[in-house]
């Protein structure tokens, strides 16, 4: 799986914020705000990955246990495939 | 076609209504436009399409001029400036934004500022002005054709020193905001439907305008006092 492309990742005002362009924006109103492990999740997801990847890639990052790591991908994840966002 | 000056920019407009030509009266230029947008039959199809509620008699020359607006939009993060919804006066020379949700009561407060202060106090724009900074980065805002339902416009710009999000108080009261806390209510008062290089280019300028400007919640009740409470916070007493 893979994030859709067509969003701008940008900081404003010392939040992170993902916005949808082009013609993603015709499908998909509005812009996610991306905390804590949220930008690293979002990084993974530029490219073809699995929920286990990006776990590893947590784990490398932050001071957490597999399962806190594996539930917050999970969660994530699924709000983007729910938003339409995933490809895969 | 219609030509207007507005925030040291020349605009083109090739449009057909007289709705928007009497409003762009005040901006008309003959100048050279930096660049020329046009609305064809299709934008105004698309703009009453995502039109929730309109004014009673809105027609096809409303939503003309809501589609040149948009169509400006698009153009000017590549010149610097973008169109921020929001209602702007100026005291004594320095302007103020509001933001708020249609029916807060955007105008009745500012109508509270005239009459607290009376000639200190002048109209920038009601509904859709343009910010730009200037060389020396000071950000500005301008007032442009796309005025609201008061029409109150000028074709005047001012440094921009507060942005302030409006809500119904049961008394007045107001406090100071973080950049980190407006992010995200700015951001939805700023046009972001574009191509990636535009939105990246707005939002770099949304991220030094929360750097530029101070920003406020205030509650408010319609009556005067709320204007003073404003004031006294942003301009002190």
């Amino acid at each position: 799986m893979r994030i859709v492309p067509g969003f701008v990742v940008r900081d404003v005002g010392g939040k992170t914020f993902a916005v949808a362009t082009g013609t993603i924006a015709k499908k998909f109103h509005g812009m996610i705000t991306l905390a804590g492990s949220g930008k690293e999740i979002w990084e993974a997801l530029q490219e073809e990955t699995t929920e286990e990847a990006i776990v590893d890639k947590l784990l490398a990052v932050y001071d957490v246990d597999r399962e806190t790591a594996a539930a917050d991908v999970k969660r994530f994840v699924s709000e983007l495939r729910k938003a339409g966002l995933l490809l895969g | 076609m219609l030509i207007i000056g507005i925030a040291g920019l020349v605009i083109g407009i090739e449009c057909r209504h007289t709705y928007l030509e009497k409003r762009c009266a005040p901006f008309q230029t003959d100048k050279k436009p930096d660049f020329t947008v046009t609305v064809t039959r299709e934008m105004i199809e698309d703009e009453k399409a995502k039109s929730g509620e309109c004014p009673a008699g809105a027609d096809d020359g409303y939503f003309e001029s809501l589609s040149a607006a948009r169509a400006i939009a698009h153009r000017l993060p590549a010149y610097g400036a973008f169109l921020f919804h929001a209602a702007v006066i100026e005291y004594r020379g320095e302007a103020v934004g509001f933001t708020a949700p249609s029916g807060t009561g955007k105008s009745t407060h500012i109508g509270n500022w005239k009459r607290a202060f009376r000639g200190d106090v002048g109209i920038v724009n009601g509904d859709k002005p343009i910010l730009r900074f200037s060389p020396d980065g000071t950000l500005c805002a301008y007032g442009s054709p796309w005025a609201g339902k008061e029409g109150w416009t000028r074709n005047v710009g001012c440094p921009l020193k507060a942005i302030v999000f409006l809500e119904r108080g049961k008394e007045n009261s107001i406090v100071p905001l973080s950049p980190a806390d407006a992010a995200l209510p700015v951001m939805n008062q700023i046009l972001l439907e574009s191509d990636p290089e535009t939105v990246g280019k707005t939002l770099a300028l949304t991220d030094r305008m929360l750097s530029a400007v101070k920003l406020y919640r205030l509650a408010c009740t319609p009556d005067v006092a709320s204007a003073v409470t404003a004031k006294e916070a942003i301009f002190g007493k």
